[in-house]
């Protein structure tokens, strides 16, 4: 049985609908991503779990049974904002044992349960500080221990990483997974970030104009999305327009024998990193000429216009072509994927 | 160019305390004169007869002092408990006629409460109100409140619901949450809105007068008729024995209150 269940959420404000038809299950333990762009409801949904806005239709279950009548209080989901939002007026030591103070957790144990969560984020000695003396990094160790002394059900976060500079954010994510494995806490986590989701999560659930537009594992996102939109949240793509027919596919640019039992329209998508560039040496191959180059430093991104078309096509920079080069172009056909093109050709 | 601007700064930062600093050295000269004639630049005679005044238990000053400044205490109090509610709701939520309430309550700005104090008066002695404390009390609020509700307003509108929304995923009940969350962290705002709501219930003189019926006899009231009738040497104590007392009030308001909620100098308004 799934930890929690979101079952057809609708949300609208003022007669906007920001939520459609939500449904999603995480099961315990696991660590999924809420992923896409902003103003797509994602932060409304997290708000929706944790209690603090209520769904103008559909269910939210916590272990099978729902919790919408439960107030934000008492439902044991604790949101870590994005601002991270540590009380002013107390310091480190208060802040953590904020929760357990409200709980009514005598005094001798909050002790112990806030010496545990500081040195869990490793924030000994820093009791006495006040927020407005703490470093970005720092705050979210606090944060994030204030959220877990209540030992919550399910630990939200919302944005997480975007105030925080690029070292800090890497360290950080490394640094929440391992908190994270270590509690074994099921974790719901809101994020933009495409890189983000796809390295912390067991599950991404794409989210876009209010709906979830696919949830699975991060491959499966990256490489079987179920359409274009999905597709291109997570980077530039090569799309041809063709048909199928007989086990190949045929097009202005390209034809080639492929393996899937697919007829009709399609658009096939290639992702940069399957397009190598080669030497025009190999005859046999696409041919074409550099069109722009940006150098990323361990990559390389080009833009090369072959066949009427321009391949956009991503490669390591241990060969570097210039702008205007004649170059082959080898594409791995295998890892193609089709969409049913309803335009036709 | 930036010395330059630093001097035209300093001449209009020394003449701004100049201004305010020498009426108050006038006053403090005056309550030690006699008499002070027009050409003279200095007074000649000096004495203490208006301190003496002041302090003789038949001019009943320091007890008037002391109701004075526990009503307007009450005051400060009961409008902060309305205020602070009131402020939050206009800042954070979204309701019917809210528009028309804001107007409402900041009414008493634009029209002054003494307009309509003869109406008032009318409908408290009828509520058996007039020549009440509570009557009185009641009467200063109109002008307090207005005050109170723009700072605690744009508080609320500069910090937002997002601390409440914290404390509450933290496991905070509202009540728990206003109290340990909202109180301390307006707490700044509660101090400025306290130390105008005091000043202004303070100095009232009119609504007191006339709601009062000469039964409740405030600091201004007695101070007045110096004032009036030109014996500047006892107004002058009195005035000072005002600013003193204004200040002194205001400065403990701000110690208690800082005191209480440990620190207010982490976010100032």
């Amino acid at each position: 049985m799934p930890q929690i269940r979101l079952e057809n959420i609708k949300k609208k404000f003022e007669n906007k609908i920001v939520l459609q038809d939500i449904n999603l299950e995480v099961e315990e333990g696991k660590l999924i991503s809420l992923l896409g762009p902003s103003g797509c409801g994602k932060t409304t949904t997290l708000k929706i779990i944790a209690g603090l806005i209520k769904p103008d239709d559909g269910d939210v279950l916590f272990d099978g049974s729902s919790v919408l009548n439960i107030p934000a209080e008492k439902r044991g989901a604790v949101i870590v904002f994005q601002e991270y939002l540590l009380f002013p007026h107390l310091n480190v030591y208060e802040n953590v044992e904020f929760g357990l103070k409200m709980a009514k957790v005598d005094k001798r144990k909050r002790q112990d349960k806030v010496k545990e969560m500081l040195k869990l984020v490793q924030m000994e000695g820093h009791e006495e500080k006040y927020p407005h003396e703490l470093s970005g990094g720092q705050k979210q160790r606090v944060a994030l221990a204030r959220a877990l002394a209540i030992e919550p059900k399910v630990l939200l976060l919302d944005e997480p990483f975007s105030n925080l500079d690029t070292k800090l954010r890497e360290s950080m994510r490394d640094f929440i997974l391992e908190i994270q494995r270590k509690l074994n806490i099921t974790t719901i986590l809101v994020t933009h970030d495409k890189e983000e989701a796809l390295m912390m999560s067991d599950k991404i659930a794409l989210m876009l104009d209010g709906t979830i537009k696919q949830y699975g594992d991060p491959i499966d996102l990256y490489e079987n999305p179920v359409d274009e939109k999905v597709a291109d949240f997570f980077g530039r793509r090569n799309y041809i327009r063709g048909y199928i027919e007989k086990g190949r596919f045929i097009s202005d640019i390209i034809t080639v024998d492929i393996e899937i039992e697919k007829e009709g329209s399609v658009r096939a998508m290639i992702n940069p990193e399957n397009i190598e560039l080669v030497d025009m040496k190999d005859t046999h191959h696409i041919s074409g000429t550099v069109k722009m180059r940006k150098y990323a430093g361990d990559r390389v991104y080009y833009t090369v216009a072959a066949n009427g078309m321009d391949f956009k096509c991503t490669s390591k920079p241990n060969r570097i072509f210039n702008v205007g080069d004649s170059v082959g172009i080898k594409i791995d056909f295998s890892r193609m994927v089709f969409f049913h093109d309803d335009l036709g050709v | 160019m930036n010395r330059n601007r630093s001097i035209i700064f300093k001449i209009i930062a020394y003449s701004a305390a100049l201004l305010l600093l020498v009426p108050i050295l006038i006053i403090i000269v005056w309550s030690f004169a006699n008499n002070w004639p027009w050409p003279l630049v200095f007074p000649r005679e000096f004495g203490i007869r208006g301190w003496e005044y002041f302090f003789s238990p038949t001019s009943n000053s320091i007890s008037t002092l002391i109701y004075s400044i526990l009503l307007s205490l009450t005051v400060t109090f009961i409008t902060l408990l309305i205020t602070i509610p009131a402020s939050k709701a206009l800042a954070l939520y979204d309701f019917k006629g809210k528009k028309l309430v804001e107007i409402l309550i900041l009414a008493p700005l634009i029209v002054s409460p003494v307009a309509v104090a003869m109406g008032i008066h009318q409908l408290f002695i009828k509520l058996r109100l007039a020549n009440t404390f509570l009557g009185v009390v009641l009467v200063h609020l109109i002008p307090c409140i207005p005050y109170s509700v723009r700072i605690l307003k744009n508080v609320f509108e500069t910090v937002g619901d997002k601390f409440q929304m914290q404390g509450k995923v933290l496991g905070a009940n509202p009540l728990k949450n206003f109290i340990y969350v909202t109180l301390p962290i307006i707490s700044p705002g509660i101090i400025s809105a306290a130390s105008l709501v005091f000043t202004v219930s303070f100095s009232q003189y009119f609504l007191t007068f006339l709601i009062g019926g000469g039964k409740i006899i405030t600091y201004p009231m007695i101070m007045f008729p110096f004032v009036q009738s030109g014996d500047r040497m006892i107004a002058s104590v009195y005035s000072i024995v005002f600013i003193a007392a204004s200040l002194i009030c205001l400065r403990s308001m701000d110690r208690l209150l800082r005191k209480y909620y440990k620190r207010g100098d982490y976010f100032y308004i």
